[in-house]
C-alpha cells in the first residue's frame, strides 16, 4: 500500500516537475540571455537575413505559377513562359542558398552560445567556496549545465525561426489579400478554428506524453534497481516477485504511451477535416469567382497552393510558445547558479606565499559553517617546520575542518591562520595550493589513465610518476595492471580497490611536492594492511615536510611528535603519545580500553 | 584498452542482420488485430490521399470550363467540394488508424522486450554481472529497446505506406502525363539517394556526438564529485581547460552534423523546386499546345508536392533499419544468453542444512587466470557452530562464502551439503536455506520493512521487529517519525554505512536460514556494537552453522575455528588462544589491530 501512494505522488511529482518546467516571459532573463547573443551579432544579423530571404523565396513560388498561368499560358505567350522558367531556377537557387545559409548560421550560433554559457557556468563553479559546491547538490547542478542550457539554446533557434513563421503568415494574408479578398477572408475564418483547435490539444496531448514519459522514467529506475540489487534479489530469491512488480510498471507505462499514442494520432481527424474544409472553400468560391471572370484561374490555383503553407507556421509557433515558456524556467535556474557570489577572492593586493620552513599557526580562530553552530571557538596552536602533528577527536570535534582552514576552502570568521607568518587571507589563493599536498579521505579517481591520475596537473616526467608511485608503495600494483601507467581506470576508479585508490591519490598528493603535507582521515576505509603501508610510506614522506595527519585511529598517529586532542572544537590536550598516556586524560582513556577509535566511547 | 576483461558482448553477431530484423518482424505479428487496423489504416490513407489532386484538378478545370461555357449549374463544384471533405475526413481517420495501431503494437513490443530483458537480467549468474557494467546493460535496456521501438513505429507500417504512396503516386502521375511524370522522376531518385546518404552520414556522427558527450558529461561529474581535489591540488584552471577540450569536441562534431543536415536539406528542397519549375515549363508549353489542361498541370503539382514528404522520409526509413539492427543484435544478445548457474532436472530438496563441507574446492574467476583465485579448500560446518576466515585483502574470504549458495560454481572439488553435491539441489530451495549477508549492502527504494522482509514481502511486522532488534537496529528505526514505514534509497533517509550494514544483517536473520555467512559484514560497525550484535546472535546461532569472514580479529576471535588465508590458500588454522601465539600473518594482524597489547609484548 505505501510503496503505490508513495509511487504516484512520484509520477505526479514527476509530471509536475516538467509542467513547472514551464514559466511566462521574463524580460530580465531575456534581456541576459541577449547579452550573449551579442558576440554574434553580424552572423545572428546574417541569419535573420537569410531566414526573411527564404521565407520570400518560399512565398514566391506560388505566386509565380499564378503569374506563368494567367499571363503566359493563357495568353500563349511562350516567350514569357520561358523566361519566367528561368525566373523560377532563379527563385529555386535563392531558396537553396537562403536555406542552407540560415540553417547553418542558426545552429551554429545556437551551438556558440551553449558552449559560451556551459564555459561561464563551469568557471564560475571552479570558483565558488566548498560550502557552495556541495557534492549532495551534483545532480541538480548538472542537469543545469547540461540540460537548462541546451533548453535556452532552443529558444535562440526557435527565436529566429519563429520570425521566418511570423513573416509567412502576415505577408500570406497580403498576398491572398490582394489577390482576392472574398476568398481570403473566407480562409482567415477557418484559421481561428485551427489554432482554437491546436491551443486545446496541445497541453492535453503534452499532459499525456508528459505522463508516459514519466512512467517510462519509473518503469527504467526500477530495471535500474533490480539490476543493481541483482545480487541482493537472488540471494533472497525474490526473482519472480520483482519480475510481477517490473511487469506491472511496464504495463501502467503501455497503457500511458497507447493513452498519448490516442492523443498524438486523434489530431488527424480534425486537421485533416479543416484542411479539407479549406480546399473546398477555395474551390466553390474560386469557381463562382473564376466562371464569374472576376477572377483570373491562376488566382484560385495560388490559393490552393498557399493553404497548405497557412498551416505549418500556427503550428510551428503553438509549438515555440512552449519552447519559450521552458527556455525561460531553465534560464532563471541558469541565471541562479550564474549570480551565487564568489565568497572567498584573493584580497585586492594579495601576493604569492613563500612557504619555506611550513610553520603553521592558528590564532584566536573561531569557525562555524552555519550561523551561530560554531565548530572551533578561539582555536590557538603552533605547527614547527618538519614537525608531523596528530589531530584525534571525536566526530563533530572539527579536525577536517581545521585542515579545510589551512586551504582556505572556507573563510574563518575571527582570527588568523598563518604559514610562515603569512596571513593566507592576504596571499593569492593559487599560491596556497601549490604549497600544500592533501590526501583525503575519499580518494578521488578521474577518468583516463594511471600516470594521468598521479600527475593531474603536473608536469611531471614518467620517471617522476614512479618514483612516488613507488615511494607511496602503489607501484607494485600498478605493475600487475595489464598496462601499467597507461592503464585506463574506469569512471570512479571501480576497477581498483579503495585501498589502491587511496594510494593512488597520495602518490598524486607527493608529486606535488610542497612543505605542508596534510592527511585528512585518509586511512579510515583501509585494511590494516594497506594502512600499514601508507604508514611507512608516510615516514619517508615526512621526513622535511610539515605534516599534519588527522585520524581516528589511534594506531595512524601514535607515533606523532605531537598530539593534539579536540573535543566539540576545543582543543582538550596536546603533546606526544607518551605525556598523553601520563595525563589520564581522553587521550589515555582510549586507549586503555584498548578501542581503536574515539567513536566507540560512548 | 580496457582493464576489465574483454565484455562478451561484442559485436560479433551471433545471429545475422536479416535475421534480427525477421525476428522483430515476428514479434511484430503477434498483434494481429493491431496489424490488421494499421495496414487497413495504410490502404485507406494512401488511396483517400491520391483522391485529393485529382479532384483539385478537376476542380481547376470545371471552374475554367465555366468561363467558356457561361452556364449557370453550378452542382458540379459542390459536389467537387463535398468530395474534397470526405476525402479529407477519411484520410485523417485512416491517418488516425495508422499512427494508432502503428504505436501501439510499438509500445507493445517495447513491453514484451523489457519484460523479457528484465527477466533474463534477473537469472544471469554473478559472473555475469560482473563482467558486464550495469551501465551498459542499462543503455542497452533503455536506447536499444527505444531504437527498436521507433523502428517499429516508423519503419513497419511506415514503409508500406511511403512504398505504396511513391508507387501509386509516381503511376499516377505519369498516367496523367508520361512526359511530365519521368521528370517527377529527376526529382524523385536524387532526393530519395541525398536524404539516404545524409542520413547514414549523419547517424554516424551522431553516434560519435553521443560519445563525446558522455565524456563531457563524466568530466563535469568527476569535476564535482572530486570538487575537494580540485581545490587541494588547485586544479580550477587545468578542469577548465579540460572541460573546454571535452566540449570542444562536441561542438565541432554538432557543427558537422549541421553542416551534413543543412547540405541535405537545402539539395532537397532545391531539386523539388527544380523539378516543379521544369513541369511548369513543359507543362506550360503542352497547354498552349492543347495537349494538357490547367487541371491536370494543378493535377501533378499537387501530386508532386504530395511525393515530396515520403521521398524525404526514405532517407529516415533506412537509418531506422540500420539503427534498428544495431540495436536489434545487442539487445537479442542478452536475451539469448543463457544462465550458467540453474537447477538441473531431477534435483533435490532439503528440509534443513545438516552439515556443509568443502572438500578440496578450488576455483577461479577468470578462466585465462594462470592459477586459482582459491585452491585445496577443505573445511566442514554444523550447526552450532561458528567458523571465522580472516586473511589479507584478496586473499580469498569473499570467494568462499559466495561458493556456498552457488552464486559462483566451484571449478575443483565439490562442495556437499548433507553428503549430496551442492550441484544436485534445487537452486531456490538452497537459496532459501542459507543467509549471506554480503560486503556491499544493497539497499532498494523502498521502506525499511521492505527491505527487511525482502525475501518475504506481507509478513507480519513482529517478525520484522524481532529480527531488527538482534541486528541492532530496531532502535534507531523506532525513533524515526515513520518508524518501518520510512522510505530508503535514493529518495529517502540516508544512512550510515554501519546502519546499512545492519539492515542487510536483519534481513538475512529474517530468512530464517539454516548456514548464516556474514561476508566482511561488520567491518562499518564500531567494536561496540559489533560485540552487541555477537552477543544477540548467541541464541539465533544455537541451532545453525555460521560462518564469518571478516578482517577485524576481535570479530572472529570467538570462532569454533579459524582459517587464516593467503593467496587463496589456507596457511594456518586453529583457535584464536592458539593462532595468536604463533608467528604468522594472524598474529601480525591481530598486533596490527591492536597497538597496545604490541606495547605489552
Amino acid at each position: 500500500m505505501a510503496t503505490s501512494i508513495n509511487k504516484n505522488k512520484k509520477i505526479v511529482n514527476a509530471i509536475e516537475e516538467d509542467l513547472g518546467q514551464l514559466s511566462s516571459y521574463d524580460g530580465d532573463v531575456a534581456k541576459r540571455f541577449f547579452k550573449f547573443i551579442k558576440p554574434y551579432k553580424t552572423k545572428a544579423f546574417l541569419g535573420v537575413i537569410s531566414v526573411i530571404t527564404f521565407t520570400i523565396a518560399v512565398l514566391a513560388i506560388p505566386l509565380l505559377v499564378k503569374f506563368t498561368i494567367d499571363n503566359a499560358i493563357s495568353d500563349n505567350n511562350e516567350s514569357l513562359l520561358n523566361n519566367l522558367f528561368i525566373l523560377l531556377i532563379g527563385f529555386a537557387l535563392m531558396h537553396f542558398i537562403s536555406n542552407y545559409v540560415q540553417q547553418r548560421v542558426i545552429r551554429e550560433i545556437g551551438e556558440h552560445i551553449l558552449f559560451d554559457i556551459r564555459s561561464k557556468m563551469f568557471v564560475h563553479l571552479q570558483k565558488l567556496s566548498m560550502s557552495v559546491a556541495d557534492r549532495s547538490k551534483y545532480g541538480s547542478i548538472m542537469s543545469r549545465v547540461l540540460g537548462d542550457v541546451g533548453a535556452l539554446q532552443e529558444l535562440f533557434q526557435a527565436g529566429v525561426f519563429a520570425i521566418g513563421d511570423m513573416l509567412t503568415l502576415i505577408i500570406i494574408t497580403i498576398i491572398i489579400f490582394s489577390l482576392n479578398w472574398s476568398m481570403a477572408l473566407g480562409i482567415l475564418m477557418i484559421m481561428p478554428v485551427f489554432l482554437a483547435l491546436r491551443i486545446f490539444w496541445l497541453p492535453k496531448a503534452r499532459k499525456a506524453f508528459l505522463k508516459a514519459r514519466a512512467s517510462s522514467s519509473i518503469v527504467n529506475g526500477v530495471l535500474n534497481e533490480h539490476v543493481n540489487g541483482v545480487r541482493v534479489t537472488q540471494n533472497m530469491i525474490r526473482e519472480d516477485i520483482n519480475q510481477k512488480r517490473f511487469e506491472r510498471e511496464v504495463n501502467t507505462n503501455f497503457n500511458d504511451t497507447n493513452s498519448a499514442a490516442k492523443y498524438g494520432a486523434g489530431i488527424h481527424p480534425p486537421v485533416e477535416l479543416l484542411v479539407g474544409a479549406t480546399m473546398s472553400l477555395i474551390v466553390v468560391m474560386g469557381g463562382y469567382l473564376v466562371s464569374g471572370g472576376s477572377v483570373e484561374i491562376g488566382v484560385m490555383i495560388a490559393f490552393l497552393l498557399y493553404v497548405q503553407r497557412f498551416f505549418d507556421p500556427i503550428r510551428a509557433l503553438t509549438m515555440h510558445y512552449s519552447t519559450l515558456q521552458r527556455a525561460m524556467a531553465s534560464g532563471h535556474r541558469i541565471f541562479e547558479l550564474l549570480d551565487i557570489e564568489i565568497d572567498i577572492k584573493d584580497a585586492k593586493d594579495a601576493k604569492d606565499i613563500n612557504v619555506s620552513k611550513g610553520k603553521i599557526e592558528f590564532k584566536n580562530v573561531d569557525f562555524e559553517y552555519n550561523y551561530n553552530e560554531p565548530v572551533l571557538r578561539k582555536l590557538n596552536f603552533v605547527i614547527n617546520e618538519n614537525e608531523t602533528v596528530g589531530l584525534v577527536g571525536p566526530t563533530g570535534s572539527g579536525k577536517t575542518s581545521i585542515a579545510s582552514l589551512i586551504h582556505r576552502f572556507y573563510e574563518i570568521k575571527n582570527g588568523n591562520i598563518f604559514i610562515d607568518n603569512q596571513d593566507i587571507q592576504q596571499v593569492t589563493q593559487s599560491s596556497l595550493s601549490n604549497n600544500i599536498s592533501m590526501v583525503l579521505q575519499d580518494p578521488i579517481i578521474f577518468s583516463g589513465t594511471v600516470e594521468e591520475n598521479i600527475k593531474y596537473k603536473a608536469n611531471a616526467t614518467r620517471e617522476e610518476v614512479i618514483e612516488a608511485s613507488k615511494i607511496v608503495g602503489s607501484h607494485e600494483f600498478v605493475m600487475t595492471l595489464p598496462n601499467g601507467y597507461d592503464t585506463i581506470l574506469e569512471e570512479s576508479g571501480a576497477n581498483i580497490s579503495v585501498g589502491q585508490r587511496q594510494l593512488l591519490s597520495f602518490a598524486r598528493a607527493l608529486l606535488l611536492d610542497s612543505k605542508i603535507f596534510i592527511l585528512d582521515e585518509a586511512t579510515s576505509y583501509i585494511d590494516s594492511y594497506t594502512e600499514r603501508q601508507i604508514q611507512n610510506a608516510l615516514e619517508r614522506v615526512l621526513e622535511n615536510r610539515t605534516g599534519i595527519i588527522i585520524a581516528h585511529r589511534l594506531s595512524t598517529i601514535k607515533n606523532a611528535d605531537k598530539i593534539i586532542v579536540l573535543n566539540k572544537g576545543e582543543i582538550v590536550e596536546i603533546g606526544n603519545h607518551e605525556k598523553l598516556l601520563s595525563n589520564k586524560n581522553l587521550y589515555w582513556k582510549l586507549w586503555s580500553n584498548n578501542e581503536s577509535s574515539f567513536d566507540d566511547l560512548n | 584498452m580496457n582493464i576489465k576483461f574483454k565484455s562478451p558482448l561484442h559485436l560479433n553477431s551471433h545471429i545475422g542482420e536479416l535475421t534480427v530484423l525477421i525476428r522483430i518482424f515476428k514479434m511484430c505479428f503477434k498483434y494481429k488485430k493491431l496489424i490488421t487496423f494499421g495496414f487497413l489504416g495504410v490502404g485507406g490513407l494512401v488511396g483517400s490521399q491520391l483522391w485529393i489532386p485529382y479532384l483539385l484538378g478537376t476542380s481547376v478545370d470545371r471552374a475554367y470550363e465555366k468561363i467558356s461555357s457561361n452556364s449557370t449549374d453550378f452542382s458540379i463544384l459542390w459536389i467537387l467540394a463535398s468530395l474534397i471533405i470526405f476525402v479529407s475526413v477519411l484520410r485523417g481517420i485512416f491517418a488516425f488508424l495508422l499512427q494508432y495501431n502503428g504505436e501501439k503494437i510499438a509500445n507493445g513490443i517495447s513491453a514484451d522486450l523489457r519484460n523479457l530483458f528484465h527477466k533474463k537480467l534477473q537469472s544471469q549468474t554473478y559472473k555475469y554481472h560482473d563482467r558486464i557494467h550495469t551501465g551498459n546493460l542499462m543503455s542497452r535496456g533503455i536506447l536499444d529497446i527505444e531504437g527498436v521501438k521507433m523502428f517499429v513505429t516508423t519503419g513497419l507500417l511506415r514503409t508500406f505506406e511511403i512504398m505504396t504512396l511513391i508507387f501509386f503516386g509516381s503511376y499516377l502521375l505519369l498516367r496523367t502525363d508520361l512526359q511530365i511524370g519521368l521528370i517527377a522522376f529527376g526529382f524523385i531518385i536524387p532526393v530519395a539517394l541525398i536524404a539516404t546518404i545524409s542520413r547514414l552520414r549523419l547517424r554516424k556522427i551522431w553516434n560519435r556526438i553521443q560519445k563525446e558527450f558522455s565524456i563531457l558529461n563524466t568530466n563535469l561529474q568527476e569535476n564535482l564529485i572530486g570538487v575537494k581535489v580540485v581545490r587541494a591540488f588547485g586544479g580550477e584552471d587545468y578542469e577548465v581547460k579540460k572541460f573546454r577540450s571535452s566540449h570542444r569536441e562536441v561542438t565541432n562534431d554538432t557543427m558537422n552534423s549541421v553542416k551534413v543536415d543543412a547540405t541535405g536539406t537545402s539539395l532537397v528542397g532545391f531539386f523539388f523546386l527544380l523539378v516543379w519549375a521544369f513541369i511548369i515549363w513543359v507543362g506550360g508549353h503542352k497547354i498552349i499546345d492543347g495537349e494538357l489542361t490547367i487541371g491536370e498541370l494543378t493535377q501533378c503539382l499537387v501530386y508532386l508536392g504530395m511525393l515530396q514528404r515520403p521521398v524525404r522520409i526514405v532517407g529516415l526509413m533506412v537509418n531506422s533499419y540500420a539503427r534498428a539492427i544495431t540495436c536489434g543484435l545487442r539487445l537479442f544478445e542478452i536475451l539469448d544468453s543463457k544462465p550458467r548457474i540453474a537447477t538441473i532436472k531431477n534435483s533435490n530438496s532439503i528440509n534443513k542444512i545438516e552439515s556443509l563441507k568443502f572438500e578440496n574446492v578450488g576455483f577461479k574467476y577468470y578462466f585465462k587466470s594462470k592459477k586459482n583465485d582459491v585452491n585445496k579448500i577443505n573445511l566442514e560446518l554444523k550447526p552450532g557452530k561458528i567458523i571465522g576466515i580472516i586473511g589479507p585483502p584478496g586473499s580469498g574470504k569473499s570467494t568462499i562464502a559466495n561458493l556456498i549458495p552457488r552464486f559462483y560454481d566451484v571449478l575443483d572439488g565439490q562442495i556437499l551439503i548433507n553428503e549430496t553435491p551442492l550441484k544436485t539441489l534445487n537452486l531456490n530451495n538452497l537459496r532459501s536455506r542459507i543467509g549471506l549477508v554480503s560486503q556491499h549492502t544493497f539497499l532498494f527504494n523502498s521502506t525499511l520493512k521492505e527491505n527487511i522482509a525482502y525475501s518475504k514481502p506481507d509478513s507480519d511486522l513482529e517478525d520484522v521487529i524481532r529480527v531488527a532488534k538482534i541486528a541492532d537496529i530496531h532502535e534507531f528505526i523506532d525513533s524515526l517519525p515513520q518508524k518501518y514505514e520510512t522510505m530508503v534509497g535514493e529518495f529517502g533517509v540516508s544512512l550510515s554505512g554501519g546502519q546499512k550494514q545492519r539492515l542487510a544483517i536483519a534481513r538475512n536473520l529474517f530468512k530464517n536460514p539454516d548456514v548464516l555467512i556474514f561476508d566482511d559484514s561488520f567491518s562499518a560497525l564500531d567494536t561496540g556494537t559489533d560485540k552487541k550484535i555477537r552477543e544477540r546472535l548467541v541464541s539465533f546461532q544455537k541451532n545453525r552453522s555460521t560462518l564469518i569472514v571478516s578482517q577485524r580479529v576481535s570479530t572472529i576471535s570467538h570462532s569454533d575455528e579459524i582459517i587464516v588465508l593467503d593467496q587463496g590458500n589456507i596457511v594456518d588454522r586453529g583457535k584464536h588462544k592458539d593462532l595468536v601465539c604463533k608467528d604468522g600473518i594472524y598474529k601480525t594482524i591481530f598486533e596490527l589491530q591492536n597497538p597496545k597489547m604490541q606495547v605489552k609484548h
